[in-house]
C-alpha cells in the first residue's frame, strides 16, 4: 500500500479549504447584508408586491322625504371582475358570462382580451348572480360586494334628487349636492396578493370598516310629490306642451313641498335617457314671467305709496302708445282701479302704474322679491334669471318690464316672489333639506325657516292677497283654478315666447302659467304652474295652467287635511276699493 | 482494515436531504396548486426520489468502490451517449429554452447528472494510473482537456452553462491536487476565459443576467427581476425567518422557489440563522469529504473523493452565490436540496461512494 504524498497533497488541500472558506465567507456575508443589515428595506419592498389594498365601498347614505318614506336607496349589488391572465378559453368565458350577466358576448370578450390584471365584466347586478357563477366553475372570474343606488318610486322626485354614477358618486340634483354628506367613507382593507394579484387567504393585516353616509331628510312629502308629477304630466300631454314644471313650497317656512319637471326621466337608468329629458326645469329654466310679474309692479307701487289702493287708471280702451310702441290689452278697458288692473291681467294698467315709479326703485323691489339672483336652494346649477341693471334699461324697459317682458326668471323664483306677499311681506329662504341624520340617527345639521327679507309692508301685503283673491273669481283671469270651498290668491300669465328666429315676439308661443297660494287667509302652500308651448286654441295661464294648480292644490289641501279657515277676516282700510271715492291717476284725457 | 463509515458525514447529508425534502413542500404547494391543483404535486416526486436515492447511497456505500475502475470506460461512453441523444429533438426534452431532459415513459432524466460523476470516476482512475507522468504534457495534460472540452460543449449545446463551468471548474481542481503543473492550468484558465466571455456575449439573456447581476436595480421589473424577488425573499426572512410555511414570496414572485432558488426560500421562512446552519451543513460536508480523500488508502480513492466532494461544494456554492447576488445568474440546483430526481439520486449515489470510501480510510 503506497502511502499518500503528504507533502505534495496537503499543502494544496490547505488552499483549497482556503478557496472554499472565503467563497462560504462571502455567502454568509452576504446573508448578514440582506437578512440583517438590509432587513427592514427588503421586508417593507416584499410586503408592498405582497399585498393590495382593497377599498370597501359605502354604504350611501338614503334620502327620505319628510315623512321618512324612501326617495333613495342603497342596495347590496354582486359585480363580477376577471383577471384575463387567468382565463385560457376566453370566447367560452364570454359566451357563459354573457349567459349569466346579460352583457353583450362582444363586449366582455373584449375585455377580457384586454392584457391587464384586472377588468370589469358586469356591475351591480341582483346577488343571485353568485350562486350562478358558483354552478360554472369559472377560473379568474370573481364577484365584488358593491352597493348601488336605487330609486324605489322610479321617476318620483328624479328632477331634484338626481342620479348617480357607476361609482356612486353623485352627479345631479341633491345626490350631487349633498354628495359629500351622503356619500360616506369608503373602508379598506389589506389583503396577501400572490404575483399575479390573486387575493390568498391570509389574516388581514389592516382593516378599516366603512362609515355609511349620511341620511337625508327633505321638505318635500312624497305624495304631493306625485299629485303635483301625475297632474303636471296631464296637463303637458293634454295640452301637446313641450313641457311643464310646477313647484309647491309653504309660504310661511319657504319649505319645498314639491318640485316637478317634465318630461321627466327614471333615475335607475339615467343613461337611457337624453339629458334634455332630465333637467329640473323649476330652476333651471329661465323664461320671460309675463303677467305674473305684474305682481312685482304692483306690489312696488303700492308699497311706495306711489300708488293708493283707491286710484284708478284709464287704461286708453286697449291700445296705448310709448314712444313708438303700441301695447295692447286683450280686452279694451277704459277705467280700472288698481284691483282690476290685476284682476283683468291689463298690461296698459300696468304700464301706467310702473310710470308712477322711479327705475331705481322699481329695480330694487325686483332684487328684494329675488330676482336676478339664486334663490339658494341648494340644488346645483341654479339660474339668476336675466335682470338687467338700470344702466342698461331703455325707455320702453319700465312699461316691458312692468307686465314681465325684458327678463327672465326661474319658477321658483316667481313662486318665491309670490310666496313673499302671501307671507305678510317676508320673503323665506326656499329649502328642500329639512335634516343631515348621520348613520347613527344623530342630528348633524338642521335647517329651519330663514327670513331673507321683509320686502314690502304688512299692509301691503294683505292687499295685494285681496287683489291676487279677485284674479280667481269669474271676474278675474283665472276662475278655473280655484279651489271649492277655499279662497285662492294668484296671478295667470301668458307670455309670449321670444323668437330669436323671427327677431321678435311669436304670436304661437307662450308660457302659460299661474302661480297662487291657498288659502289665501292663511296661506297653507303656494304653488305654481308653467307649461311650455301648450297648443290648442286657448292658451292662457289662467285656462291652460290654472285647472292644474287647481286640481294639484285641491289633492293637496285634502291630503294635508286643511279645512278653510273659521276665523274673522281682517279688515283693512280701503280694502274695498269700489266702496271709497276714487282717484284717477295718469289718465291721458 | 475495514472501519464503519464515516456517520458524521452520513448524518450531515441525511439531514440535509431531509430539510430539502420540507423545504421542496413548502417553496412549492403554491405553484403545484396553481398548476396542477395539488399542493402535494412535488412533494410526492421528491419522497420518491428521496427513497430512491437513500436505497442508492446505502447500495453505493457497500460497494468496494475501487470496483467502479471497471466501469470507468463504459460510464464515460454511455455518459458521452446520453449527452448527444438529449440534444436530439425527439430524445431530449425541451423546458425553459433548453434541453437537458431524456424521456422514459412518465421519467425524466438529466444525463448532466450523470456524466459529472462518469467523468469524475474515469479522472481519478486516470490520474491514479499516470500517476507522477502528469507535467508531461501531451500525455497527462492533453487528453483531460480534450475530454473536459468535448463534455463541455456538449453541456453548452444544452445549454447548460453552471454545470459546464462547475464541471470545469472540478475537473481543473483534481488536476491541480493530482500534481498537474500549474502553469499548465493557469494557461488554460487564461485560454478559456476569452472563450467564456465570447460565449456569454454571444447569447442575449448570458449578457442580461450580466447586466442584471451588476446591478439589479436598474432593471427591477425586467432582467432584475429575478435577483431582486431572491433578495426579496431573503431579506423579509430577517434574523429568525417568517417561519416554516409562512413565505410568501414563493407565493409566484420568486422564479423557481423549489429548484434554482430554493435557498431564498430558506433565507425568508427560516432566517439568517436557518440559512447560516444550510452553508454550515455544506461547509461540514466539505470538510469531511476532504478528510476522507485526505485518509483515503490509495490514489483512486483519494482523487474520486476529491471529486466528488469537489462537485457537490462547488455547485452549492455556485448555488448559494447566484441566489445572494454574488454570481450571476444561472440554472444551477442546490444539491441534496433542491427539487429534482436526477440530482438527488445522483448526488446520494456520489455520497454513498464517499461513504464506502471512508470505510477504508486510514485511522488518523
Amino acid at each position: 500500500m503506497k502511502r499518500p504524498d503528504r507533502d505534495g497533497y496537503l499543502p494544496k488541500i490547505f488552499v483549497v479549504v482556503l478557496l472554499f472558506a472565503v467563497g462560504y465567507g462571502l455567502v454568509v456575508y452576504r446573508l448578514f447584508v440582506l437578512q440583517v443589515r438590509d432587513h427592514e428595506r427588503l421586508r417593507e419592498m416584499a410586503r408592498r408586491q405582497q399585498s393590495r389594498t382593497i377599498k370597501i365601498v359605502p354604504k350611501r347614505g338614503t334620502i327620505y322625504d319628510r315623512e321618512g318614506r324612501e326617495l333613495a336607496i342603497s342596495v347590496d349589488t354582486i359585480s363580477l371582475y376577471a383577471v384575463p391572465p387567468q382565463i385560457r378559453d376566453k370566447r367560452r368565458a364570454a359566451k357563459i358570462l354573457s349567459g349569466l350577466t346579460g352583457e353583450k358576448r362582444r363586449k366582455i370578450l373584449r375585455e377580457l382580451l384586454k392584457k391587464r390584471q384586472f377588468v370589469w365584466v358586469a356591475r351591480k347586478l341582483n346577488p343571485g348572480i353568485l350562486k350562478k357563477l358558483a354552478q360554472q366553475n369559472l377560473d379568474g372570474v370573481y364577484p365584488l360586494y358593491e352597493s348601488k343606488r336605487f330609486y324605489p318610486n322610479r321617476s318620483l322626485g328624479a328632477g331634484f334628487l338626481g342620479f348617480v354614477g357607476l361609482d356612486n358618486q353623485g352627479l345631479e340634483g341633491v345626490e350631487f349636492q349633498y354628495d359629500g354628506a351622503i356619500k360616506g367613507k369608503p373602508g379598506w382593507f389589506v389583503a396577501g396578493v400572490d404575483a399575479k394579484r390573486r387575493q390568498i387567504m391570509t389574516p388581514e393585516e389592516g382593516y378599516v370598516q366603512p362609515t355609511g353616509g349620511n341620511d337625508l331628510v327633505l321638505t318635500v312629502d312624497n305624495v304631493i310629490q306625485y299629485v303635483t308629477e301625475v297632474e303636471l304630466k296631464q296637463a303637458v300631454q293634454e295640452r301637446n306642451a313641450r313641457a311643464g314644471m310646477a313647484v309647491m313650497l309653504r309660504p310661511a317656512t319657504g319649505e319645498i313641498l314639491s318640485m316637478a319637471s317634465y318630461p321627466t326621466f327614471n333615475p335607475n337608468e339615467f343613461q337611457s335617457y337624453r339629458p334634455r329629458l332630465r333637467r329640473n326645469l323649476p330652476i333651471l329654466e329661465n323664461f320671460e314671467p309675463g303677467s305674473t310679474f305684474k305682481l312685482v309692479t304692483l306690489a312696488t307701487a303700492l308699497d311706495l305709496g306711489s300708488v293708493k289702493p283707491r286710484d284708478i287708471f284709464f287704461c286708453e280702451n286697449g291700445a296705448y302708445r310709448v314712444r313708438s310702441t303700441t301695447y295692447h290689452d286683450t280686452h279694451d278697458y277704459a277705467w280700472l282701479s288698481v284691483r282690476q288692473i290685476l284682476q283683468k291681467s291689463s298690461n296698459i294698467g300696468a304700464i301706467k302704474i310702473s310710470e308712477q315709479l322711479d327705475r331705481r326703485d322699481f329695480y330694487r323691489y325686483m332684487q328684494d322679491f329675488g330676482f336676478g339672483d339664486k334663490t339658494g336652494v341648494a340644488l346645483p346649477g341654479e339660474s339668476t334669471g336675466v335682470l338687467r341693471s338700470p344702466r342698461n334699461w331703455s325707455g320702453l324697459s319700465m312699461p316691458s318690464l312692468s307686465m314681465g317682458q325684458e327678463l327672465s326668471v326661474t319658477a321658483l323664483q316667481m313662486l318665491s316672489a309670490t310666496a313673499a306677499i302671501a307671507n305678510d311681506g317676508v320673503r323665506m329662504q326656499p329649502y328642500m333639506v329639512a335634516r343631515i341624520v348621520s348613520p347613527g340617527g344623530k342630528v348633524l345639521v338642521e335647517n329651519g325657516p330663514r327670513a331673507v327679507k321683509g320686502v314690502i309692508s304688512w299692509e301691503t301685503a294683505q292687499y295685494m292677497m285681496r287683489c291676487m283673491e279677485s284674479v280667481v273669481t269669474e271676474d278675474g283671469t283665472a276662475p278655473l283654478a280655484a279651489v271649492p270651498g277655499f279662497r285662492v290668491a294668484g296671478k295667470t300669465g301668458t307670455a309670449q315666447k321670444y323668437d330669436p328666429r323671427l327677431g321678435r315676439y311669436s304670436h304661437t308661443k307662450f308660457m302659460s302659467s299661474f302661480v297662487g297660494v291657498v288659502p289665501a287667509e292663511k296661506p297653507e302652500i303656494a304653488l305654481i304652474v308653467v307649461l311650455d308651448e301648450p297648443q290648442g286654441k286657448i292658451r292662457y295661464g289662467g285656462t291652460v295652467a290654472g285647472p292644474v294648480f287647481q286640481r294639484i292644490a285641491e289633492r293637496t289641501l285634502r291630503y294635508l287635511r286643511v279645512t278653510p279657515p273659521q276665523r274673522p277676516e281682517v279688515v283693512l282700510s280701503g280694502a274695498d276699493v269700489e266702496a271709497v271715492p276714487l282717484r284717477a291717476v295718469g289718465g291721458r284725457s | 482494515m475495514k472501519k464503519p463509515f464515516d456517520k458524521i458525514m452520513l448524518a450531515n447529508v441525511v439531514i440535509l436531504a431531509a430539510l430539502g425534502v420540507v423545504m421542496v413542500y413548502a417553496a412549492s404547494a403554491y405553484t403545484a396548486m396553481d398548476r396542477y391543483q395539488d399542493p402535494i404535486y412535488f412533494l410526492k416526486k421528491e419522497i420518491l426520489f428521496f427513497g430512491l436515492g437513500l436505497g442508492g447511497m446505502t447500495v453505493m456505500a457497500n460497494i468496494n468502490y475501487s470496483h467502479l475502475q471497471w466501469f470507468v470506460y463504459p460510464l464515460l461512453l454511455l455518459s458521452l451517449i446520453l449527452m448527444i441523444l438529449v440534444l436530439i429533438p425527439g430524445f431530449g426534452v425541451e423546458a425553459g429554452g433548453a434541453r437537458r431532459w431524456l424521456r422514459a415513459g412518465r421519467l425524466t432524466f438529466q444525463p448532466s447528472e450523470l456524466t459529472k460523476i462518469g467523468l469524475i470516476v474515469y479522472l481519478a482512475h486516470s490520474l491514479k494510473k499516470k500517476d507522477g507522468r502528469l507535467s508531461d504534457f501531451v500525455y497527462g495534460f492533453i487528453p483531460y482537456i480534450v475530454i473536459l472540452g468535448v463534455f463541455f460543449m456538449l453541456m453548452m449545446l444544452q445549454p447548460d452553462l453552471g454545470t459546464a463551468v462547475s464541471l470545469a471548474a472540478v475537473v481543473m481542481l483534481m488536476l491541480f491536487m493530482a500534481g498537474s503543473p500549474v502553469h499548465y492550468l493557469v494557461s488554460l484558465l487564461l485560454v478559456s476565459l476569452p472563450v467564456l466571455y465570447v460565449l456569454i456575449m454571444s447569447e442575449e439573456y448570458r449578457r442580461q443576467r450580466i447586466t442584471a447581476f451588476l446591478d439589479p436595480w436598474s432593471d427591477a421589473s425586467g432582467s432584475g427581476f429575478q435577483i431582486i424577488q431572491s433578495f426579496l425573499a431573503i431579506g423579509s426572512g430577517g434574523l429568525t425567518g417568517v417561519g416554516l410555511g409562512e413565505g410568501r414570496q414563493e407565493l409566484l414572485f420568486l422564479p423557481a422557489p423549489h429548484t434554482d432558488f430554493i435557498f431564498a426560500v430558506i433565507g425568508e421562512q427560516l432566517g439568517f440563522i436557518g440559512a447560516v446552519l444550510v452553508v454550515a451543513a455544506f461547509v461540514l460536508f466539505f470538510f469531511r469529504g476532504m478528510l476522507i480523500s485526505v485518509r483515503s488508502i490509495d490514489p483512486f480513492g483519494r482523487y474520486l473523493a476529491l471529486g466528488l466532494t469537489a462537485m457537490i461544494s462547488v455547485q452549492a456554492l455556485m448555488n448559494f452565490g447566484v441566489v445572494v447576488g454574488l454570481l450571476p445568474t444561472k440554472g444551477l440546483p442546490l444539491p441534496l436540496i433542491s427539487y429534482g430526481g436526477s440530482s438527488l439520486v445522483m448526488t446520494l449515489l456520489s455520497v454513498g461512494i464517499l461513504l464506502n470510501i471512508s470505510k477504508w480510510n486510514r485511522p488518523t
